[in-house]
């Protein structure tokens, strides 16, 4: 008995040591899935931020302290995850221990290293570290030589930018895991996932309660007199016709009168959808006309519980180019 | 350009020629099926006025008039215009496997001092070296030492000539010939300042942001001419608002005797579209594909030497970014006469980054920026003459 007390305890302590070495840490726990679009438009909010080295929040879409280059890049790709609403949680402060160069250019976390540039896609980032020094930039596209356009953060006194840049054979092609296999201009959730920013005016609540929502949860506000609204700001490729399509989840305590409005070069277009029903679905808005580039302004939809007479929910959005004009 | 150019690559083809003057000359005269009609309603005016007849005339005049126009106007045309036929040609570039190794031009020590360049340490963020480097005409050298808010000029020889401040933030393109140096800030100030080599300031010109990045700066006899996304190229002048005027192209050679355009996509043939000026002729091709042994990931430069050749520069696709003292750069020049030639390049710039990878010089020789741990190395490759491939 005695010896099988002392296999099974040392058993035990075997298999407690396993766990602990099998068991992820913080930093390694799951990251939402996010899409391509979703990491751009997030880098563009970034623009025009300040390099603050050390950190890696921004308030977006407007001026004042940013990121350094590998907190622009967690933040782009919300990993971790605790970054995914770091403002609007009120943690601005500097998560740590926090990935670094050294930990993108090792394969230190939930990303890949790409056999070869030519694979690289927009949301994928590039890094150099020689063991004392590095950087990482976010690769956005290539232009007419496929030569990269990548969004950074540079250095001290520098701010976010987007810009044409060489970048030698000290770069490697990484990718983040867990990017959505599609293409679509999809963004869940209001882009700028934080109440200081212009993309959410007034408080919105995180959920998962109800299903058919896209991704990781959704956001919801119940009806109110005051300024409440959620909005979506891609950056288009290309100017175009697109059309515009909402998803929420629905429910007998949503608005059947939910007031979206779509932000075009030509003007404020106001349209209704009833969040009652179809929910989980991807619900055609409209058919409206945008300009390449990025701009709440002029290029972006939103949904407002003012004035609603139920739940509104903020899920995602989906801008899917149009062929032929009207 | 000339007339009927034959190219002189061996894989070269000609494109379909362009109608010449002559050929228009003869369709406008080929209108025999019209003429009769004509002549029959004159015959049949003798005999009989009856509508039909005059229904008659009246098509006839139109079928007339609508040549008659017709000839007006190719005549027009080619009286017009001496461009001759285009020409084509396809160049192959060969997979090269040893990179130049160049001869050091100078090495300008770390740090703010009279000479030196970049920082005495890294600071965090990005390790930042001199961003560009230009070659006037005349063999200076302008470096843009960004960090230290100047522009550190050399002699053709390399040897010191001056530091001079500008007043951007972070500048990161520079072009000079033989009388002006532009510095252009693309992504804080957006301005273009233009100095003397002495340093003093000749014109500042503030820019829009556009939704193409800026990805080229180019002086040409004291003009400045801004690229957005390697494809479009506006002359900037003092006092321009508006730079939707755009050039055919990039300016190519050091007194921008021609204009070109290229395109590239993955896994696609490079191309070229020169656009000479008439009055400056050059032997090189209209239009240039590149034909390449070795995958290309994307377009590093487009140039002209004095002599008129054109020089291409890609990066190559390697399919181990790890691999050491690969030749990840490779540039072509195409001239005419003579066969094209290429050289091959490291891009491994070392403990900073310099921006662009290297220079074209006047004479055709690329002058290729190394930050090594004594300080900043200017390299330069030559062409090899008389290469066959």
């Amino acid at each position: 008995m005695k010896r099988i007390a002392a296999r099974s305890a040392g058993g035990t302590i075997l298999g407690l040591l396993a766990l602990l070495c099998w068991f992820p840490s913080p930093a390694l726990a799951a990251i939402p899935t996010l899409t391509r679009h979703e990491i751009l438009a997030r880098a563009e909010s970034a623009l025009g931020t300040d390099y603050t080295w050390g950190q890696e929040s921004w308030t977006p879409n407007a001026l004042g302290a940013g990121p350094d280059c590998s907190g622009f890049v967690l933040k782009c790709w919300e990993t971790p995850r605790s970054m995914l609403y770091q403002e609007e949680d009120g943690v601005n402060a500097s998560i740590s221990p926090r990935y670094t160069t050294y930990s993108f250019f090792n394969e230190l976390g939930p990303w890949t290293t790409l056999s070869e540039r030519a694979s690289l896609q927009p949301g994928d980032a590039l890094v150099r570290n020689n063991g004392s020094s590095g950087h990482v930039v976010l690769y956005a596209e290539g232009d007419g030589w496929d030569y990269p356009i990548v969004y950074e953060a540079p250095y001290t006194g520098a701010t976010v930018r987007r810009a044409s840049r060489y970048l030698g054979s000290e770069y490697e092609p990484i990718r983040r895991d867990g990017v959505a296999t599609t293409n679509s201009m999809i963004l869940d959730n209001p882009t700028a996932k934080t109440t200081g920013g212009d993309d959410i005016a007034g408080t919105w609540t995180r959920s998962t309660s109800t299903a058919g929502y896209f991704q990781t949860d959704y956001q919801v506000r119940a009806a109110t007199t005051d300024i409440a609204w959620a909005r979506w700001t891609p950056r288009f490729t290309s100017s175009g016709y697109y059309t515009v399509y909402l998803r929420w989840t629905s429910g007998w305590n949503r608005a059947s009168n939910a007031k979206v409005t779509i932000n075009t070069p030509g003007g404020q277009v106001i349209a209704r959808v009833d969040q009652r029903s179809n929910g989980g679905l991807w619900m055609k808005v409209g058919r409206y006309y945008f300009q390449a580039g990025y701009s709440s302004g002029t290029g972006s939809v939103a949904v407002h519980a003012t004035g609603a007479d139920g739940y509104v929910v903020a899920d995602a959005a989906y801008f899917a180019p149009s062929l032929t004009s009207p | 350009m000339r007339n009927n150019h034959r190219s002189p690559y061996g894989r070269g083809a000609p494109s379909p020629p362009t109608p010449t003057p002559g050929a228009c000359r003869a369709s406008a005269g080929d209108v025999p099926p019209a003429m009769p009609a004509m002549r029959g309603g004159k015959a049949c005016r003798r005999r009989s006025t009856t509508p039909r007849m005059l229904a008659g005339f009246l098509v006839a005049a139109i079928i007339m008039a609508v040549i008659v126009a017709g000839a007006l106007t190719a005549r027009a045309a080619a009286a017009g215009s001496d461009r001759p036929a285009a020409t084509s040609a396809v160049i192959r570039i060969p997979d090269l496997k040893t990179p130049s190794v160049g001869v050091r031009l100078v090495m300008l020590p770390w740090g703010s001092g009279p000479g030196a360049v970049g920082l005495d340490k890294p600071l965090e963020g990005l390790a930042r070296g001199p961003e560009a480097l230009a070659v006037a005409p005349d063999g200076r050298i302008a470096i843009l030492d960004s960090v230290n808010g100047r522009v550190v000029t050399l002699d053709s020889s390399g040897a010191f000539l001056a530091a001079l401040p500008i007043e951007l933030s972070a500048p990161r393109f520079i072009a000079a010939d033989d009388a002006t140096i532009h510095v252009l800030d693309a992504d804080e100030d957006r301005r273009l300042v233009s100095l003397d080599w002495r340093g003093a300031v000749l014109g500042r010109r503030n820019l829009e942001a556009g939704d193409a990045p800026i990805t080229g700066l180019f002086a040409r006899e004291g003009q400045a001419y801004v690229e957005w996304g390697h494809s479009r190229v506006a002359a900037v002048r003092a006092g321009d608002r508006d730079f939707s005027a755009t050039q055919p192209g990039r300016p190519l050679g050091p007194h921008g005797s021609a204009y070109a355009q290229a395109r590239h996509t993955r896994h696609g043939h490079p191309r070229i579209s020169v656009v000479s000026d008439p009055r400056r002729p050059s032997g090189v091709p209209d239009e240039l594909e590149f034909a390449s042994d070795v995958p290309l990931e994307h377009l590093v430069s487009l140039d002209a030497d004095a002599q008129g050749a054109v020089i291409l520069g890609a990066r190559t696709e390697r399919s181990d970014p790890r691999q050491e003292n690969a030749p990840a750069l490779v540039l072509v020049r195409v001239a005419d006469p003579g066969p094209p030639t290429t050289l091959a390049l490291d891009d491994t710039g070392g403990i900073a980054e310099t921006g662009q990878p290297y220079a074209v010089g006047p004479d055709g020789r690329i002058y290729q920026p190394r930050a090594t741990e004594q300080g900043y190395v200017v390299l330069v490759h030559a062409f090899p003459q008389g290469e066959s491939l």
